[in-house]
């Protein structure tokens, strides 16, 4: 941890963001159009529903070194799909449940209900986001320098 | 109903002569078994009943988790009405095919499940171990959801076993061999017995579970754990529960271009490879570990002796409990990815 404290000042961490296309992206857009930043850290991968997200995407992005990964949706009960939310719900418990019993940082995972309205909302977020993860520091993906 | 079956030549030949008589009676119109040939133990799918007596119910080991066999057997097509298969099941094998079910992956129609009291199975490749571990460590040695029980436990100084009856299909079949009633107390010998075994076996499970969380968690363990995995993939072709027709690791999904190798390299300073081997098994732990049913056919399979059940069964009891599901306990209750409730887990996605 002693490089990782070294690194800290300049650690920029990389965050990969799924994105529901109809209410987070929005939001996404929405803050643009009201010229509110949020950081680049951010990587969105736009997908038609929360609910598209498999655990294995999650896990890739996580294990090829993200360092956050963040999964936007439509809030619970307003699902253009219905319940596509619910079920991703459902599905991140249960990673999240893994990784805590293997030991893995599951709070670099990060689930957030963000509606089409919430521009502000989404910028703060993904501030918090990216702050929280900086503080966490890079993503242990490595052992003895080779990455797994 | 129950009957009592006469030992005194034998539980195996008893065994044997009962699934005959069923086979010469057309009871069952075949069996799936574990049969002896030439020295070596196989499953068969049994319809002459001389070849019954090739049947070995009771060899304590388990080449394949007869509950993909079910499903190979049935998921195309379950048998026509008038040809009923009796298939001897383990506990975990019953209860994988419970979830098979669930997961329309296998038909219990025109099947009659016989379950079998388990004292556990011997690894294949070297039995002098003794018994495998993830045998010593369950908690279920009594195969649930069946149409019939065959009780052995209790009875191991007795000349009789005793076949219970658990549902329409299987009190009809008993009835028809038509063997006397078990006394209640011979009934309350096998059920004290089962109990036995089950807090032998809660306290085995607990120690090994403290063991497992010093070896295999954290990503340095997982590291040392994967290391020698050559992505064979053979854990998931062994894995009774894995029911994806066409799995996502046989695409190509994953394959990039050198250059896209290159830069992870560049960024970590150097890559595991084969690559994707942690990605492959903690995303089947996130698929499966919902219906894992702790019977370590995943660890058996792996021709590097990787400790993958471990991962599982540790795994796997935590997601249950998260939706305080159990894999194969019900026949009613729903899988959890496949259903939801409106109000729960309001830790997710309220940072």
């Amino acid at each position: 941890m002693a490089g990782a404290e070294a690194n800290e000042k300049n650690f920029e961490p990389v965050i990969i963001a799924f994105l529901c296309n109809w209410c987070t992206a929005t939001a996404a857009d929405l803050a643009g159009t009201m010229r509110m930043q949020y950081p680049v850290n951010i990587r969105p991968i736009r997908v038609m529903c929360s609910g598209t997200v498999d655990q294995v995407y999650v896990l890739k992005a996580f294990l090829s070194g993200a360092d956050g990964v963040i999964i936007g949706g439509c809030k619970p009960g307003d699902c253009h799909y219905i319940s596509g939310n619910y079920k991703a719900r459902r599905r991140i418990h249960i990673l999240k449940t893994i990784m805590e019993t293997l030991g893995l940082e599951h709070d670099r995972i990060q689930v957030s209900w963000i509606s089409a309205a919430e521009g502000k909302k989404f910028a703060d977020i993904m501030t918090d986001f990216t702050d929280k993860i900086r503080g966490m520091g890079p993503s242990p993906v490595k052992v003895n320098g080779t990455a797994f | 109903m129950n009957i009592v079956l006469n030992t005194a030549d034998g539980r195996t030949r008893a065994l044997r002569n009962f699934l005959k008589n069923m086979l010469e009676n057309k009871i069952l119109y075949a069996v799936i078994a574990p049969v002896e040939i030439n020295k070596k133990i196989t499953g068969a799918l049994v319809r002459s009943p001389e070849l019954m007596d090739k049947a070995d119910p009771l060899a304590p080991v388990m080449p394949v988790n007869m509950a993909r066999i079910v499903s190979d057997i049935t998921k195309s097509a379950p048998p026509s009405d008038g040809k009923k298969i009796g298939v001897l099941l383990r506990s975990c094998e019953a209860r994988a095919l419970i979830e098979l079910v669930k997961l329309n992956q296998a038909s219990l129609e025109n099947i009659i499940t016989i379950g079998i009291d388990c004292f556990g199975t011997y690894p294949i490749k070297i039995p002098e171990t003794g018994a495998r571990e993830a045998c010593q460590m369950c908690e279920y040695p009594e195969a649930p959801n069946t149409d019939i029980t065959i009780g052995l436990a209790g009875y191991e100084n007795d000349s009789f076993i005793i076949l219970q009856g658990n549902t329409a299909d299987g009190d009809s079949l008993l009835e028809s061999y038509g063997a006397g009633a078990a006394a209640a107390e011979q009934l309350k010998k096998r059920e004290d017995a089962i109990e036995s075994i089950r807090k032998e076996r809660i306290a085995k499970r607990d120690d090994v579970f403290a063991r497992y969380l010093g070896e295999i968690t954290g990503l340095e363990n997982l590291h040392n754990v994967f290391a020698s995995c050559i992505n064979c993939h053979n854990c998931r072709n062994a894995c009774p529960v894995c029911y994806c027709r066409e799995c996502l690791f046989d695409s190509p999904t994953f394959e990039w271009k050198a250059d896209n190798y290159i830069s992870l390299a560049d960024k970590h300073g150097s890559i595991a490879v084969p690559r994707d081997r942690l990605l492959f098994h903690l995303t089947r732990l996130n698929h499966m570990a919902v219906s894992c049913v702790g019977c370590g056919a995943c660890e058996e399979a792996c021709p590097n002796g990787i400790s993958v059940f471990s991962l599982f069964r540790l795994s796997g009891d935590r997601v249950q409990a998260a939706f305080n599901y159990i894999a194969g306990r019900s026949m009613d209750e729903p899988l959890p990815v496949t259903e939801f409730r409106e109000n729960e887990l309001e830790s997710i996605g309220n940072q």
